[in-house]
């Protein structure tokens, strides 16, 4: 019955995704905190020990093709350079994202999205259970996020109030920036690791788009003496505008070549993607070449404090 | 560039007589259908030239200690003190200075140098010598291995490679990859995988920046990304400010 109800409360906390869930440069920055040393409770909620306090930034920087900004293929060739910091420490996470774009003015993409995100870790009893899970409890996620980023169409003409002729054109002035919230939960369920995600955006006042979307991470292939590294995942989803707009299919293929004499990856993505456009399906693919580097990672040793 | 039919006849000549530069003749029949009898004894290692014997070396045929000088044909000769039948005596190679790991229970086939002799064909792999030495020296940290071999090509002779309690040097096979683990660090074991191939290109020392360090699998709802990366590189300089791994 308790498996149940944290797969209830899982399922209900998850879907939001951060803003722009599965994009092309974006890494995973899931860590289990007792790999730093921490120890959780009999309660999925607490902690007996903290482990190590653990920090890190994280720069990319590089060019994308065809960008797709959210449920959208906008044709559109951009550089981009992505900064993301994050902090754990007990069971919580934090991430401080920024995000800068440029592309030509055609695009009509945001120059810059801000991103935060407060983490919660979770050690919960499989939802599946089998003999090889026995004992074995699981650690999970769930990720709260808030993103911003500048509305691209904010210097367009007002939306007139009334559409009745003579009432003249008094207009609603376009919002500057663009906003979004929701939950991403990290879960494994038998052999399947995934993130359900929901994720609403504000259009304007009283209005809102929500996006469901469930992404699967196959585990990480290396070779070439473990220097590339190979990743692919997965994810489909659906928008509700007037109604729901189903479905939405990504997978997002990277190959990593790491160089440690200067600790950078290059980094080489692929990701096609097949959505609804009006009344048709399309594929776009989505094209993405960028360096990344860790530039700061520090762990704080708790025997030192 | 095609071969003049005068030529080729010649050029097969070559061909042969290469083919059988180092490679056992057999003897003719014994004309009494009785094993030869030798006291002559050939020694030929097959798979680790670069690791063979550099000086005459003593080994035990048939509980008589033999020593074996170089041939300049590539065989090893050694005598025994008394004729027996070709096949009736077997040998283990298990030289301690030898980087290699050789076959068991060897036995003799007839060989025509002139005379029939007992020639022993020995299989063998060379072993190389990945050294761990953690920087500083006295740095506490807790060290062991664990091997992961492969199945053997041949019946091996010898006891199994030593492998040491903490720094120190440990004989690896080719095909054998070996994880390190550092053990002390309060977020449990922080493996460290190593094979002969990180070592291509003519490098012989590797350190913490070379290697990528793995989380002891848990279980979790994903199990490995940059930052887990991170964070276990940041473990290991907790207790270390460097692991230098070299290759002999």
């Amino acid at each position: 019955m308790r498996r149940l109800l944290f797969l209830f409360a899982s399922l209900v906390f998850c879907a939001a995704g951060s803003a722009q869930e599965i994009d092309i440069f974006d890494d995973n920055d899931f860590i289990d905190p007792r790999e730093r040393g921490g120890v959780f409770s009999d309660q999925p909620w607490s902690m007996k020990e903290p482990g190590h306090p653990f920090y890190l930034v994280r720069l990319y920087g590089g060019a994308v093709s065809d960008y797709q900004w959210r449920t959208s293929a906008t044709d559109a060739d951009l550089a981009f350079l992505h900064a993301a910091g994050s902090f754990y420490r007990g069971d919580k996470q934090l991430n401080v994202k920024f995000t800068t774009f440029h592309a030509d003015d055609q695009a009509r993409l945001p120059s810059y999205r801000a991103t935060l995100q407060l983490g919660q870790y979770l050690a919960l009893d499989p939802v599946i259970a089998t003999r090889e899970s026995e004992g074995k409890r699981i650690v999970n996620r769930l990720l709260v996020t808030w993103a911003i980023e500048d509305n691209p169409y904010r210097s367009d003409p007002g939306v007139p109030r009334s559409d009745r002729p003579g009432e003249g054109t008094a207009e609603v002035r376009r919002d500057r920036f663009n906003h979004e919230f929701g939950i991403e939960s990290d879960v494994q369920l038998g052999n399947v690791d995934g993130a359900f995600i929901w994720m609403r955006r504000r259009i304007e006042a009283g209005s809102y788009v929500d996006r469901i979307s469930y992404l699967y991470r196959f585990r990480e292939r290396l070779r070439s003496n473990d220097r590339l590294r190979l990743n692919a995942s997965f994810g489909f989803g659906t928008e509700r505008t007037d109604s729901w707009h189903c479905c939405l299919a990504r997978a997002v293929f990277t190959a990593t070549f790491v160089i440690p004499l200067i600790d950078t990856g290059f980094n080489l993505a692929w990701a096609p993607t097949y959505s609804p456009v009006g009344e048709e399906r399309q594929t776009h693919n989505e094209f993405a070449f960028y360096l990344d580097r860790t530039v700061i990672a520090r762990l704080r040793d708790i025997a030192r404090r | 560039m095609p071969v003049s039919p005068l030529n080729k006849p010649l050029l097969a000549a070559i061909a042969v007589a290469i083919a059988f530069a180092g490679a056992a003749a057999p003897c003719r029949p014994n004309p009494n259908n009785q094993p030869w009898e030798t006291k002559v004894i050939y020694v030929k290692f097959e798979g680790c030239a670069a690791a063979e014997p550099k000086e005459p070396f003593d080994l035990t045929v048939g509980g008589e200690p033999v020593r074996f000088s170089k041939t300049p044909d590539g065989f090893w000769r050694g005598e025994t003190a008394n004729r027996h039948p070709i096949g009736s005596r077997k040998v283990n190679v298990d030289l301690v200075d030898m980087r290699a790991r050789t076959a068991c229970n060897v036995a003799a086939e007839p060989h025509d140098a002139g005379s029939c002799v007992a020639l022993y064909r020995v299989a063998c792999e060379e072993l190389w010598l990945l050294s761990v030495s953690p920087v500083p020296e006295d740095a506490p940290a807790s060290i062991s291995y664990q091997r992961n071999p492969e199945p053997p090509r041949f019946a091996q002779c010898g006891a199994a490679l030593p492998t040491p309690q903490g720094p120190g040097e440990l004989a690896m096979r080719r095909s054998e990859s070996i994880m390190v683990k550092v053990e002390n660090l309060p977020s449990g074991p922080i493996n460290v995988p190593l094979s002969l191939e990180l070592f291509r290109g003519g490098r012989t020392r590797l350190t913490l920046r070379d290697v990528a360090p793995q989380a002891v699998a848990k279980n979790s709802a994903v199990s490995t990304n940059k930052a887990m990366k991170a964070l276990k590189k940041g473990q290991l300089q907790l207790v270390l400010e460097d692991l230098h791994f070299t290759k002999n």
